[in-house]
């Protein structure tokens, strides 16, 4: 019995000393790994979301970034950190979900990392030179149905989100492009110009400029509403393409085990910080529109793209390890 | 006139491509050939890997015929001090911090020189230290702690 | 005229007391991070990013983009001084540069390299000006076939690169091309090399090949001797070029703006092919390619030329087309547009004092380049005459400490003195260096084009002969191959008919 009322005693107590550490946290500045190199979209949401909760709690993150391998770096070492609540990494659903998938990483989105809070999304967008003949939904796929597989769709990289969102709408449609990978859309948008590739996808602020220039067009969005920047593109799923949602979404996460109060405390002031208009329209400026949300709503967006996005790389048979 | 073997040249620098060849053709047996009009990731690293060696074999018989010497002595000491220096920078930054990591790089390396005074080695890691901070630290603001301890 | 209207504004815009301030300060940061290895334009624009925010759009983009060529200027000192390239453009530059520095001309080094630069930099400019869209339509042309056969071009050069011995040279060139194939392969996705690491996933950084093959191989030379040897020669000849250094710089120079205008509007060929590129051809045009390598004032001009006009060029797809050409002007780019510009072909039109003024900023920000850069050329040169047992500890720490900056990652480092080994190595078997970072910077777009090229041609093989473009360049090497083995042919036989008269 004793026994039992000391463990009792040890568990109330280090649940307090918790409670304590909790209130007093932060008391050093908090390390926001940042899986990409500075200057890129994620760098820029890691840089409002520091400055931002910096302003209104005081706190101190600093930003610190740990490029390589699409994310795998710096997800990987966050993964491993210590489990104080110092450090945070801000994870893209294609490094946090879909590397380990590929084979590219070696955590588990589920069992290694403690969701925090959603922060941002921005959807996929299928776009073409303003001189091809596609104009609509309907003629991409009766042009794929057409060329019987030849139809070339450019991506900026294999495994990439925008190559499974590619592959994600031939499933749906039941159709077969020919892909095309590039190393990033720099390669890729001069071959798309210059007519030797038919389809590109990319997420919507990066093909953002080139759209509002008209020197691409978009075809249609995957997601489940039209994006705020482009109203009048219409969704795959308003084309009867059901399940097409295809996001970039970036999200606060910790190493597994951080205690919960820790969470609790950063997803308050995170949802506090994505409330503020001048938040939500410098993210909007990047391309990304603020979202926020409980924890647990981001555990379960993790869930259940797993499945989602293995069954499309299984059934696309996307092999990067070969 | 005839040279040893572990002095000539030629033949020691065919013998490196013709073992760093080997390696890359090996490793890259890993990964599938494909054919010219479908290359697989290994149809770039095998062809190099056989040219490398194919380039180490003619190395190697010029060596062997033209008996051309290395000029002067291996540095072996200097080239190991100074890995270690960059090895233990590496090692340390993250765990001690900027500052013993820099002073660490900077004694090691020093050693690798032909006169190694204490005391002037010491003023050298001072003077560098505060300029690799101002630069990186204060200046690009980079998030390197000057002192840690992360073990 | 309305292109001198288009002047007088941008010139008005660029030459307030404000926006000239923030050009100074572009090109002063620019300069000093282009010294230091490693840490590069990318980092500092980033960084700086923020502040720009409460600024005018036009202030902050002359300010970012005086940084970015800014930098191009700063990365051959280090390079001419201690064989240490400060940017993956000036590795060129380590060749000739720092054989000068070592006979005692590191001025006239350090001068040319500004004075070319800024004959480039101001052509580069008007380029960007009197052919941008023109230009920018013609660069969509190249296609994968294109990109390859170019690529070929470059590789049968490469031969050029030799000191003599051609067999080895092209092995460093095979070596090369295959530790530019470590990491991921973009046709299969396939990780290749990295032994597992992710850290190497993409690919070993052009800075930490180029600072181990170059610096550290170069220190531990300079450490071979028992004795302390001399690494500089005590007398410092001129801190100037003489006027026959300036009037055989002067094509070279030139060739070298056309060749690096050529590669900067193409998106991804980068600086480094250009700078490869004009250095190769300098030395197939001399009357004495031996001086190669031993200090000639053309391998310095020449290259420095390439690599700032391919900087000013690289905007023409970025401003006409909204293409970034790098992961630098992707984010200048990204600048304009979160300081509510919108870039691209009808920024002219919607915006012509940002544009016009960014673009005379760049005439003003290189004549600031010249004007600050040699008078800076006395102090580096006393930096020479810092005794070696100080030196070189401090050029290993940049060494390391620039790598580690990269990707804030201590395998950068490793990876660095790894190399740093295998370049002493290769430098005591005297197998020449530059061939090697030229198959590393060829080789992964040579592989990635001609499978790209394939795929889209459906395994057509003639697709490289169909294209105009392909198909010049495929001729060009084919004539060098010639023009290479005819006569090494008759030289062979030449010795082989010695070699069996001495029998007899």
């Amino acid at each position: 019995m004793r026994i039992v009322y000391k463990a009792l005693a040890a568990l109330a107590l280090s649940a307090l000393a918790t409670a304590v550490h909790a209130q007093q946290y932060p008391e050093k500045p908090i390390r926001l790994v940042v899986p990409f190199p500075p200057g890129g979209g994620t760098d820029v949401v890691a840089r409002v979301i520091a400055q931002k909760l910096g302003e209104s709690t005081g706190w101190t993150l600093v930003a610190d970034n740990k490029p390589g391998s699409g994310g795998s770096v710096g997800l990987s070492l966050a993964g491993k950190a210590a489990p104080d609540g110092y450090t945070v990494v801000l994870a893209q659903n294609a490094n946090l979900v879909i590397n380990p998938i590929l084979g590219k990483a070696n955590y588990d989105p589920i069992k290694d990392f403690a969701p925090i809070g959603l922060v941002a999304s921005a959807p996929q967008v299928l776009v073409v030179a303003k001189d091809s003949p596609l104009k609509t939904v309907e003629d991409l796929i009766a042009a794929a149905k057409a060329k019987d597989g030849k139809l070339t769709f450019a991506s900026p990289g294999v495994g990439t989100s925008s190559h499974l969102a590619g592959e994600l709408i031939q499933q749906i449609a039941g159709v077969k492009f020919r892909h095309v990978p590039y190393k990033g859309a720099a390669q890729a948008l001069p071959d798309l110009l210059g007519g030797r590739v038919e389809i590109y996808i990319s997420s919507v602020p990066s093909a953002m400029v080139q759209i509002k220039e008209g020197v691409l067009r978009p075809i249609a969005v995957f997601a489940t509403k039209r994006d705020a920047d482009l109203p009048d593109v219409p969704t795959f799923e308003e084309k009867g393409l059901k399940n097409s949602e295809a996001v970039t979404w970036w999200g606060l996460a910790a190493p597994a085990g951080v205690p919960a109060p820790i969470v609790a405390r950063i997803n308050t002031e995170l949802n506090k910080v994505l409330k503020q208009p001048d938040t939500r329209s410098k993210l909007r400026s990047a391309g990304a529109e603020a979202l926020g949300g409980s924890s647990e709503e981001f555990g379960a967006l993790i869930k259940s793209d797993v499945p989602k996005w293995t069954a499309v790389i299984k059934a696309a048979d996307v092999k990067v390890a070969d | 006139m005839r040279t040893s073997l572990f002095k000539n040249q030629d033949a020691l620098a065919g013998l490196l491509f013709m073992g760093l060849g080997a390696l890359g053709f090996a490793v890259a047996l890993g990964y599938k050939f494909g054919t010219t009009i479908e290359m697989g990731p290994g149809y770039f690293p095998r062809i190099l890997s056989l040219v490398l060696i194919g380039f180490g074999i003619l190395t190697f018989i010029k060596g062997v015929r033209s008996c051309a010497a290395i000029e002067g002595g291996w540095a072996w000491l200097p080239l190991a001090l100074l890995t270690a220096a960059m090895v233990l920078f590496g090692f340390l930054v993250e765990r001690l911090g900027l500052v013993p990591a820099l002073a660490t790089l900077i004694f090691v390396s020093a050693r690798a020189g032909h006169e190694f005074k204490a005391l002037e080695v010491l003023v050298l890691t001072v003077v560098l230290s505060l300029l690799a901070a101002a630069v990186f630290v204060w200046g690009l603001k980079l998030p390197y702690s000057l002192f840690a301890w992360n073990f | 005229m309305e292109i001198i209207d288009h002047f007088v504004l941008g010139f008005g815009v660029a030459l307030s007391l404000q926006n000239l301030a923030y050009c100074f300060l572009g090109v002063l940061l620019g300069t000093l991070i282009g010294v230091l290895p490693g840490v590069g334009p990318l980092v500092t624009i980033s960084m700086l990013l923020p502040m720009t925010f409460g600024l005018p759009p036009v202030s902050a983009v002359i300010m970012l983009s005086g940084i970015y060529y800014g930098a191009q200027y700063g990365g051959s000192t280090t390079a001419i001084l201690v064989n240490l390239p400060g940017e993956t453009s000036s590795a060129v530059t380590c060749l000739d540069g720092y054989q000068m520095a070592r006979r005692g001309r590191a001025g006239a080094a350090l001068a040319i390299a500004a004075l070319s630069s800024f004959v480039a930099g101001c052509i580069g400019t008007l380029l960007i000006v009197a052919l941008g869209v023109p230009l920018a339509g013609w660069a969509l042309r190249f296609g994968a076939e294109d990109y390859f056969a170019l690529m070929v071009l470059g590789l049968v050069a490469a031969s050029v690169l030799s000191h003599g011995d051609m067999v080895k040279a092209l092995a460093m060139v095979v070596l090369g091309l295959l530790i530019g194939l470590v990491g991921t392969d973009v046709n299969s996705g396939a990780e290749r090399y990295t032994f597992g690491l992710p850290e190497l996933a993409d690919g070993i950084g052009f800075t930490v090949l180029a600072v181990g093959i170059f610096a550290i191989s170069e220190v531990v030379l300079n450490l071979e001797q028992k004795e302390a040897r001399e690494v500089f020669t005590r007398n410092v000849g001129g801190l100037m070029p003489r006027w026959e250094d300036l009037k055989a710089s002067f094509l070279p120079t030139l060739r070298g703006t056309a060749i690096g205008s050529f590669f900067g509007i193409l998106p991804g060929t980068g600086p480094s092919i250009s700078s490869f590129s004009s250095y190769m051809l300098e030395k197939k045009l001399a009357k004495d390619p031996s001086r190669f390598g031993q200090g000639a004032i053309e391998g310095v001009a020449a290259p420095e030329a390439a690599n700032n006009a391919a900087a000013q060029t690289a905007f023409i797809p970025t401003l006409t087309l909204g293409i970034p050409g790098s992961a630098t002007m992707a984010l200048i780019l990204g600048a304009l547009i979160m300081n509510g510009v919108q870039p691209g072909p009808s920024v002219m039109a919607r915006n012509p004092e940002l544009f016009w003024g960014v673009i005379a900023s760049m005439f003003i920000g290189n004549a600031l380049l010249v004007a600050l850069n040699l008078p800076l050329v006395g102090l580096w040169v006393r930096l020479l005459s810092i005794p070696y047992r100080w030196l070189f500890p401090a050029i290993v720490m940049f060494c390391a400490l620039g790598n580690y900056s990269l990707n804030n990652s201590a395998i950068d480092v490793y990876l660095c003195a790894a190399i740093g080994v295998l370049g002493y190595v290769l430098a005591k078997l005297k197998c020449p260096p530059a061939p090697l970072v030229l198959g590393y910077v060829l080789g992964p777009m040579m592989e990635e084009n001609v499978r790209r090229a394939l795929l889209l041609s459906e395994g057509d093989l003639s697709i490289f002969v169909r294209s105009p473009i392909s198909l010049t360049f495929l001729a060009l090497s084919l004539l060098l191959l010639i023009s290479m083995a005819l006569p090494a042919i008759r030289r062979g036989k030449a010795r082989v008919d010695q070699e069996e008269a001495g029998a007899t």
